[in-house]
């Protein structure tokens, strides 16, 4: 995929000479994490408690010179839901995001590839999945949410409560019940307090049942389970800024590639590729 | 028997306008025609936007589809293996010369396609310039849709008035392959607009 992308980066409006910002040493420690979300909630002009919404880190991406494909992959188990490639020759960073997840994986897969951006020394290591893991939930709940759901659950004596007010907690922020909970802990366990403790099956189950209350990222967009080849490619550059199909559609007409090869560098069905072929050459 | 085999493009050309379009044997030369696994799994993802192009992932097409796929057996299976590798390592290396001639690369699919003619001796269909171009390095046995058209037209499997239909549909997805409207006049005798 990497390689059929490197065709398109010559039709990308970003400024070559400059290199997107980096961070420096990142680190899964708490408080290095804290600061970093802190930092970009700033620069979004998001408050510590306000809820965030997938459009908000649109920009940014922009800003970091990153192209967002938006691609309607059906439902994928969730690591297959977002992939990020770099192309170190050309500095070139390119984030695919399945539009057919649910909108609280979506915003976390979202928030997870924003970090791999800020760093991409660490591309293809663990190291890097855990710092994007830490950053995209710390982003989504930072410490301050954290600190005030940690006691507003502690004081509940049973699990059943416990379960109820974090899924409250999660479908009012809109996001995972597994991220509110996980970051519960982490502030407990850096604030030296006793962790929220519930059994992993209960979390599954609350996780799920928070998640269906939210529809796919597709659905919001389009309003429906297909939708028109142009109407898709509308609402990719609308809702998300996407420089990808002008850049495609300038290929398609200098190499006269068919669709073949979007199928293979979008990865879908052939019946889509060839719908957007004509699409973006008609 | 004499099998021919199907690309992705191919298939997509000629499936609907000669439904059922897999299956055989046909004629003197028992002609058989199918399609790979990984073909038809390239057809098995649904398609998310509602064109065209949808009726592929439909219950009677991806029925004639199952009923015709080609699937090798012993040594066979190896030999296509690290052919389909061969095949797609050269792919690769020759990327620089597919740009310059403004050919598209064979996919890993195409490759396995290509492989199973290479191992097995089938004739590859399909109007891919960059598949014809591959195909010609490994001397490999290829036809355009067109050509497989005339050898059915030749067994009175199919009529001229479908090809017509056909190629006038075709000419409107304008989809028809450049080939195909150069060649009609000598293979059946129509001129298209």
């Amino acid at each position: 995929m990497g390689e059929l992308l490197t065709s398109l980066v010559e039709y990308l409006p970003f400024n070559r000479l400059v290199k997107p910002a980096t961070l420096i040493r990142p680190s899964t420690n708490y408080d290095y994490v804290q600061d970093a979300v802190k930092n970009l909630r700033v620069e979004l002009k998001l408050p510590a408690n306000e809820v965030v919404d997938f459009k908000d880190l649109i920009g940014r991406f922009h800003d970091l010179q990153t192209v967002l494909v938006p691609v309607m992959w059906g439902k994928k188990d969730r690591h297959e839901n977002a992939l990020h490639i770099y192309l170190p020759e050309s500095h070139s960073t390119w984030v695919f995001l399945n539009l057919d997840s649910n909108l609280i994986d979506f915003k976390f897969w979202m928030a997870h590839e924003l970090a791999h951006v800020y760093t991409p020394d660490l591309c293809g290591t663990d190291e890097g999945e855990d710092f994007a893991d830490a950053l995209a939930g710390a982003f989504l709940f930072p410490a301050e949410c954290a600190e005030s759901a940690y006691t507003e659950v502690v004081r509940l004596r049973t699990e059943a409560t416990r379960v109820n007010a974090i899924k409250t907690i999660a479908t009012k922020a809109v996001i995972s019940f597994y991220t509110v909970y996980y970051e519960i802990n982490k502030f407990a366990n850096h604030a030296g307090k006793p962790p929220i403790s519930l059994a992993a099956s209960t979390v599954g189950g609350a996780a799920t049942n928070v998640a269906k209350q939210f529809p796919t990222v597709s659905k919001l967009l389009f309003e429906g389970v297909t939708t028109k080849p142009g109407q898709y490619v509308k609402a990719a550059k609308e809702a998300f800024g996407t420089p990808f199909f002008d850049a495609l559609a300038s290929h398609l007409k200098a190499s006269g590639d068919t669709a073949t090869y979007i199928q293979q560098v979008m990865d879908i069905s052939l019946a889509d590729a060839k719908a957007l072929h004509t699409e973006l050459l008609g | 028997m004499n099998q021919r085999l199907l690309d992705s493009n191919a298939y997509f050309r000629l499936a609907k306008s000669f439904h059922p379009l897999l299956g055989g044997p046909y004629g003197k030369d028992e002609l058989v025609l199918k399609v790979l696994v990984d073909v038809d799994t390239e057809f098995s993802k649904n398609p998310r936007l509602d064109s065209k192009f949808s009726w592929v992932s439909e219950a009677e097409f991806t029925a004639n589809r199952k009923k015709n796929l080609f699937s090798a057996s012993g040594d066979k299976v190896d030999d296509i293996h690290h052919a389909s590798i061969f095949i797609r390592d050269w792919v690769k290396e020759q990327r620089s010369k597919f740009q310059s001639q403004r050919l598209t690369p064979p996919s890993p699919v195409d490759c396995a396609v290509l492989a199973h003619g290479y191992v097995m001796g089938f004739a590859i269909v399909s109007d891919d310039a960059g598949m014809a171009y591959t195909a010609r390095e490994f001397e490999i046995c290829f036809i355009g849709g067109h050509e497989l058209l005339k050898e059915l037209l030749d067994m009175e499997i199919i009529t001229i008035q479908k090809i017509q239909s056909a190629m006038e549909y075709l000419s409107w997805l304008d989809d028809l392959p450049p080939r195909w409207r150069r060649e009609a006049k000598a293979l059946f005798g129509l001129s298209l607009p």
